[in-house]
């Protein structure tokens, strides 16, 4: 019987490798949206603003089990180290201003200068924080004779906002073989559910999320979500020796706005049908716990439950757990969230040389 | 293989997979003390929800609060010293640094108002000015925008019910350094005409709220966000 049983895990491990990968889950083109539903109004009443928090669990999935920013943040690029960040476009605000020393200063610390450089390092939170922030550039501009790209533009904006003011939830993973530390085990289910339904859903607001859970940084702003309708089928019930927890399985697609297309491409209205290269998806399962037992109709529609548990044990976030058997461990649900407010000054990791406010003024969108 | 029987294995297949899948989260031990810690979490809520029922719930003894309407032409600022966001660059290590914070001024000022909604222009330091509808339960709602705008990263709607939490201020919160420099133009906290209590933000975070008598925004406020304190009027 071990026997069996082992070649049907071994089975179906190689099943899930060979026919669920990353682009599976990730879909870039015209998607089905499995959790696919319409983007109703929120009704009046519903946007909470700052608002405390709603957390319970019909409460939510009945007004907003799906919901999208607008207006949408906009695609751009992440400007790697690699190829010295952004200092093209530093070199022409150089040359408008009549300045020096940016290009300089990018090439030695965003660039080949700076020791021991990751491939994966660039200017994605920067961008991500200015997609969210500003309005999108959408054309050329010339100033004092030079001419800025719609690149140009989205590159300086980008560098403007390297360094933010706002809020952090979750603990960033930074070694590179943890798959099981605290800072890898959240974000939790309870906060990302929480944070989609209550700051998208509610207050219609976006949030970026660094998307790869192990120690690789890439962030993106969310920029809509939709709950599967919960039934019946989905309550595990509770565990006798934790009887005040009731055991939920749900499952979301998330849309997030990409850092690697061509900068100078103008962003196309979000459409979950027609994803094209701004936009890409990933279908997440987690298990949430409540703090009552969910309730069913006739038709094993949900009509009552508990509040979702978000517990702190000693500063480290509980409530859930992650059931992507499907996506690669490290890169499957958000190592951290964030939401910025406004730039911050230089305090030696954005480009002290550039002009924030000239930039802001003369090439925002 | 009949399709049927491709059908037969798959559903067996299907049946041991979520079989294992199960034994393996159970099994795990993180799983089993994350339970643990939820099942805590649970009784202790009950339990602090029982203690309000016995004292009789106090309806919103923050009626006198309930004066915040809003008139056209009135206007507020407010200081809010918020965290920088360090640990988003893909450089940044373990090593960094705790967060420095650094503080923003943000003008209110009424435009119109009626008995459901004001309509507000808040002007946002380093960005431009937004409008933004508060309505009569504090809810603020920002138009044209879905980005946060830093203030409101603080709760600011008054529960509709308190329970033992809340309270007269008996010790006045002490601030930050970094408001030393605006000290003398920060709003002084009347213990007598002041009411605190803590609140959640969006992700159940504890919020420290004082609400001072003929003031239009809270005089402080606490989050893990950062710390918000409503600055005198110009006079």
């Amino acid at each position: 019987m071990k026997r069996i049983y082992l070649s049907l895990a071994i089975l179906l491990t190689l099943m899930m490798a060979s026919g669920c990968g990353d682009d599976d889950n990730e879909q870039t083109g015209n998607g089905d949206s499995e959790a696919g539903v319409p983007y109703p109004d929120v009704p009046d009443g519903m946007t909470a603003g700052n608002a405390a928090s709603n957390k319970n669990f019909a409460t939510l999935q009945r007004r907003v089990s799906s919901a999208s920013v607008s207006p949408a943040p906009w695609a751009g690029y992440w400007w790697p180290y690699s190829t010295n960040g952004i200092a093209g476009a530093a070199a022409k605000h150089d040359l408008a201003r009549g300045t020096g020393g940016s290009q300089s200063w990018e090439v030695s610390n965003h660039g080949q200068g700076l020791a021991g450089v990751a491939d994966w390092w660039g200017h994605c939170n920067g961008w991500a924080a200015a997609a969210l922030l500003m309005p999108e550039p959408k054309g050329p501009k010339t100033i004092n004779g030079v001419e800025f790209s719609i690149s140009d533009r989205k590159a300086l904006l980008s560098e403007v906002f390297m360094e933010v003011t706002g809020d952090f939830l979750g603990n960033r993973v930074n070694n590179p073989g943890d798959t099981s530390s605290g800072a890898f085990r959240d974000i939790v289910p309870a906060q990302f559910y929480l944070m989609l339904t209550n700051v998208i859903g509610l207050q219609r607001r976006a949030f970026i999320m660094d998307r790869f859970t192990g120690v690789e940084v890439w962030n993106h702003p969310v920029v809509a979500y939709a709950n599967s309708p919960v039934r019946s089928e989905d309550y595990l019930g509770v565990d006798p020796e934790f009887p005040q927890v009731h055991r939920v399985n749900v499952t979301t697609q998330i849309w997030w706005v990409e850092d690697n297309v061509d900068p100078n491409i103008v962003t196309p209205a979000f459409d979950p049908s027609n994803l094209g290269s701004a936009f890409k998806s990933r279908t997440l399962r987690y298990e949430l716990w409540l703090d009552a037992a969910p309730q069913f109709d006739g038709a094993g529609n949900l009509a009552a439950a508990g509040d979702v548990i978000l517990a702190n044990d000693a500063g480290r976030a509980v409530g859930g757990s992650w059931k992507n058997g499907a996506l690669p461990l490290v890169n499957s649900y958000p190592d951290y969230i964030w939401i910025p407010t406004g730039a911050a000054r230089s305090s030696g990791h954005k480009n002290p040389r550039i002009d924030d406010a000239w930039i802001r003024q003369n090439l925002g969108g | 293989m009949p399709p049927r029987l491709v059908l037969g294995f798959l559903s067996v297949l299907g049946f041991f997979s979520m079989f294992s899948l199960k034994a393996q989260e159970m099994s795990d031990p993180q799983v089993l003390k994350d339970l643990e810690v939820a099942q805590r979490h649970v009784l202790q809520k009950k339990s602090k929800l029982a203690r309000i029922s016995e004292r009789g719930l106090r309806v919103n003894e923050a009626i006198a609060l309930d004066h915040v309407r809003y008139q056209e032409g009135q206007s507020w600022r407010l200081a809010v010293a918020l965290p920088k966001v360090d640990m988003a660059r893909k450089e940044a290590s373990r090593f960094e640094p705790a967060p420095s914070h650094s503080i923003k001024l943000y003008q209110f000022n009424v435009l119109s108002s009626d008995r459901e909604r004001a309509k507000v222009e808040v002007s946002v330091p380093d960005r431009d000015a937004f409008l933004v509808s508060i309505d009569s339960k504090l809810k603020v709602t920002p138009e044209k925008s879905a980005a946060m705008l830093g203030f409101d990263l603080f709760p600011v709607s008054i529960p509709a019910h308190f329970g033992d939490e809340l309270a007269r201020i008996e010790n006045k919160p002490k601030l930050p350094g970094i408001f030393d420099s605006l000290r003398d133009k920060i709003v002084e906290i009347d213990e007598g005409a002041a009411l605190e209590f803590n609140v959640e933000d969006s992700l159940g975070r504890p919020v420290h709220v004082i609400w001072q008598e003929n003031h239009p925004w809270p005089v402080y406020m606490s989050a893990p966000t950062g710390v918000a304190v409503l600055l005198k009027e110009d006079r």
